[in-house]
């Protein structure tokens, strides 16, 4: 049975909301003193709405993760990029690793310690439990 | 092999290992490492360490912190063993030893500067402390805890005073 772990992820929602807000926010401070002054709760409004709609469009198109697992392999998307599809079997050890930003990720290496992470803290998964389903999936698939 | 059982409290060992690997990856010691890596059932030769972490000694932090860190602090990679298995309810002199070489070599092959090594057993028996407190290597600190005795013992240097403050019982 297929699972699908998806989260909106927060941080990343108001990173884009910002990223729409700031170029709004430049051009507001050099248009003329007077018009802006007139028209200031109206251009405040619009500007949190216009960064609100584009936000979550930037948000879904680069940044919301979507984990697809099952008995047999996982799924990782980002955004709108291509998935990037993997099987259990082609692993031999995993670790829960930190970034240096806090971020856990449960890594798994191969036989020639090539590796990849699934990023259980942009998923909001628990690392600790997640690792441990991770190793009983790895360790039921034949090597 | 690891599974949900270490999770919850199987056993005094397993809980005590689980709250350190969790402090530990978390960077509770980020005063002295990052650990930032953690294996379950790490194994070097015939030896199956519970917990293997490694990390560094540069320590992450905001924009000031890092570039301290980068320009002052020096990069070395140190490791965290934490064993408990083979099934004997007290550790012996001769099983410490051979750990602790066992050790010595995985620290060698991953080119670590320093290691900690935390040894779990329900006591700790007289010839095993009197041989960890010979244990001056700078480089391995060792502590060994016994679980139902509540005992703890650390090696004659400033890594295994320091790394035994870590066991909370």
């Amino acid at each position: 049975m297929e699972r699908v772990v998806q989260r909106v992820s927060y941080t990343a929602l108001l990173k884009s909301c910002m990223i729409v807000f700031a170029p709004q926010l430049i051009i507001t401070i050099l248009a003329p003193l007077q018009f802006v002054t007139q028209y200031r709760f109206l251009i405040l409004g619009a500007n949190i709405i216009l960064s609100g709609a584009l936000g979550w469009k930037l948000y879904k198109h680069s940044y919301h993760m979507v984990f697809f697992y099952d008995d047999e392999k996982f799924t990782i998307r980002e955004g709108k990029a291509e998935e990037r599809s993997f099987r259990w079997e082609d692993f031999e050890k995993v670790s829960l690793a930190r970034s240096d930003y806090g971020e856990f990720m449960v890594r798994l290496y191969d036989e020639d310690d090539r590796s990849v992470n699934i990023p259980v803290s942009k998923l909001k998964l628990d690392p600790f439990k997640f690792r441990f389903e991770v190793i009983r999936l790895v360790e039921s698939r034949p090597h | 092999m690891g599974n949900e059982q270490l999770e919850t409290e199987f056993g005094t060992g397993d809980r005590l290992i689980s709250q350190l690997e969790r402090e530990l990856v978390r960077g509770k010691a980020n005063w002295i490492a990052d650990f930032n890596e953690s294996f379950r059932d790490y194994r070097v030769n015939d030896i199956t360490y519970d917990v293997f972490m490694r990390g560094n000694t540069r320590v992450k932090g905001f924009l000031l912190s890092r570039l301290f860190s980068f320009f002052l602090n020096p990069n070395y990679e140190v490791g965290c063993y934490m064993h408990s298995r083979g099934g004997a309810k007290k550790l012996n002199k001769r099983d410490a030893r051979k750990i602790i070489v066992t050790t010595k070599d995985s620290m060698a092959a991953n080119n670590m500067k320093w290691s900690w090594l935390f040894l779990f057993a329900d006591d700790v028996e007289e010839d095993a402390k009197e041989y960890l407190k010979t244990v001056t290597d700078r480089a391995l600190a060792v502590v060994a805890v016994g679980t139902e005795t509540r005992t703890i013992v650390s090696s004659g240097n400033f890594l295994g005073r320091q790394a035994r403050k870590f066991i909370k019982m």
